[in-house]
């Protein structure tokens, strides 16, 4: 298991408005499949999101895609 | 053969129709991220619906504006409708009971979007595509079902022009049954309690006949692009994709679905408000009567109140904490035109509208140096925890006498 809320705290300081909601919404499906329903609301509220590792790859992947930078793993470390 | 001023604007509902359809105006902000919400979803099979929700209003309003009217007529009224809205340009001279491949340089729809988010692989302009799917409908007595169109080439993919092409055959597109007529609920209205709101009302009356598209086929108004919407159009694209969104993810569905419907409105109200406060026209005719910012609000609602959205007006009004009201807004008329009642509220434009008004005239510098800031300047506000909440407390289409959006800190 992975935490993914660093990568949605990132997308938050670094994307477009909504940018969270975004890769909800572009992962309902997978987000579905693992029991998961997140909004931007609930996000901010959460210390941690732990979930598989390949959910976490997808967010990842979706993150990056979506703010269109590079993910900054030393940011993700002072997050954590 | 088409003049906007043959249509009066209804002062009693704050209303306005053109050939039996309700017309709204959007702007680019709106428009391009509503449809970038809808096409984030990509297990959502959305093409049919977002050329048909077009091609059924269009059907709807030409058939009423080309009655009577020969073919060569009728194109020219299609023609200059097109225009007219701010939708670009179109030449249907080629249209024949064939059909037509139509190309044209002047998009707004594909202008707009690469202007606000770049380039992308699939054509844009689905609006157009129903369009013409409706003229050559309208134009050779065929039902909308017998009806196919494709847009193969679009200036947002990079090409130098758009292109449709439009023939006979079974309909590529969704379908919708008949509307019920409009219904309005005529109930005694909150006023704005405002010294100076019938004079500015008075004012800016009939001044949205000034808005309509130019040479290029555009309308460039406020620091945006705007266009004069069918409100059915438009709002259908938003139940449409919110009932899609409920099928896939029941009550999380439309949850996530109307944050992002309500953030279109943020970006319409804060950049459109905004433009039309930093406006010449706000400066000379508003202005003088400002003196708290509560006054900005309310000079806001008395001048959009003659745009067609219905009646705007506040319970509350402070920093803190707002009641707005809309009295026969278009989103709640629309859903009962073409739904009837509705379980949830569903007007998430005028919410983030109402939202996105209270940022820009306490969050920003607006009031106090006129300025508006940037897109980025609007996405780190957008990112600060000092933004505001919206709960959608009363909606028309739930059985209410009118909408209202409570928005708080």
């Amino acid at each position: 298991m992975k935490d993914i809320q660093p990568i949605f705290e990132w997308a938050l300081q670094n994307g477009d408005v909504k940018v969270v909601d975004r890769i909800c919404i572009k992962l309902l499906p997978v987000m579905l499949k693992n029991n998961i329903q997140l909004t931007e609301a609930l996000i901010k509220d959460c210390d941690s999101i732990d979930v598989p590792d390949a959910l976490y790859e997808e967010v990842l992947k979706m993150a990056v895609s979506l703010v269109g930078q590079p993910y900054d793993t030393n940011k993700e470390a002072k997050h954590v | 053969m088409f003049d906007i001023n043959a249509y009066p604007f209804d002062t009693e509902h704050n209303y306005m129709e053109i050939g039996g359809e309700a017309m709204i105006f959007h702007c680019h902000h709106y428009l391009t991220i509503l449809t970038r919400t809808i096409l984030d979803a990509d297990y959502i099979d959305s093409r049919p619906m977002m050329i048909g929700s077009s091609a059924d209003a269009n059907y709807n309003q030409l058939k009423n504006l080309c009655a009577n009217h020969s073919i060569a007529e009728s194109k020219l009224i299609a023609q200059e409708v097109y225009k007219t809205f701010g939708y670009g340009l179109l030449d249907l001279s080629s249209m024949d009971e064939n059909g037509i491949t139509l190309s044209t340089t002047k998009s707004f729809f594909s202008k707009t979007w690469k202007m606000k988010f770049g380039l992308r692989d699939q054509p844009i302009d689905y609006y157009t595509s129903g369009f013409l799917a409706a003229a050559y409908a309208v134009i050779y007595g065929r039902e909308l079902a017998e009806v196919q169109v494709e847009q193969t080439e679009c200036i947002a993919c990079g090409a130098s022009a758009n292109i449709h092409v439009v023939k006979p055959g079974t309909s590529n597109f969704a379908i919708y049954p008949p509307k019920q007529p409009v219904a309005f609920k005529n109930v005694p209205k909150l006023p704005l309690n405002w010294e100076h709101e019938a004079a500015l009302t008075n004012t800016f009356l009939g001044a949205h006949a000034t808005l309509i598209g130019n040479e290029e086929g555009y309308i460039p108004a406020f620091g945006v692009y705007v266009v004069r919407n069918q409100s059915d159009y438009v709002n259908r694209l938003q139940f449409e994709f919110g009932r899609a969104m409920i099928e896939v993810a029941g009550d999380y569905g439309i949850t996530l679905a109307g944050e992002l419907l309500m953030e279109a409105g943020h970006a319409c109200g804060f950049f459109t408000y905004g433009g039309i406060m930093t406006s010449n026209e706000w400066n000379t005719y508003v202005k003088p009567y400002l003196k708290t910012r509560e006054d900005w609000v309310k000079g806001l609602a008395a001048m959009i109140n003659t745009m067609g959205w219905g009646y705007h007006t506040a319970a509350e009004l402070s920093e803190e904490r707002a009641v707005f009201r809309n009295y026969n807004d278009f989103e709640d008329l629309s859903y009962l035109r073409m739904y009837g009642k509705s379980d949830y509220p569903i007007h998430w434009a005028n919410s983030g509208g109402f939202t996105g008004l209270m940022q820009l005239i306490y969050k920003t510098n607006l009031v106090t140096d006129g300025s508006l800031g940037t897109e980025e300047g609007f996405r780190q506000m957008r990112r600060s925890k000092l933004g505001y909440k919206t709960h959608m407390s009363k909606s028309i289409a739930c059985g209410d006498d009118y909408l209202e959006v409570i928005i708080s800190q």
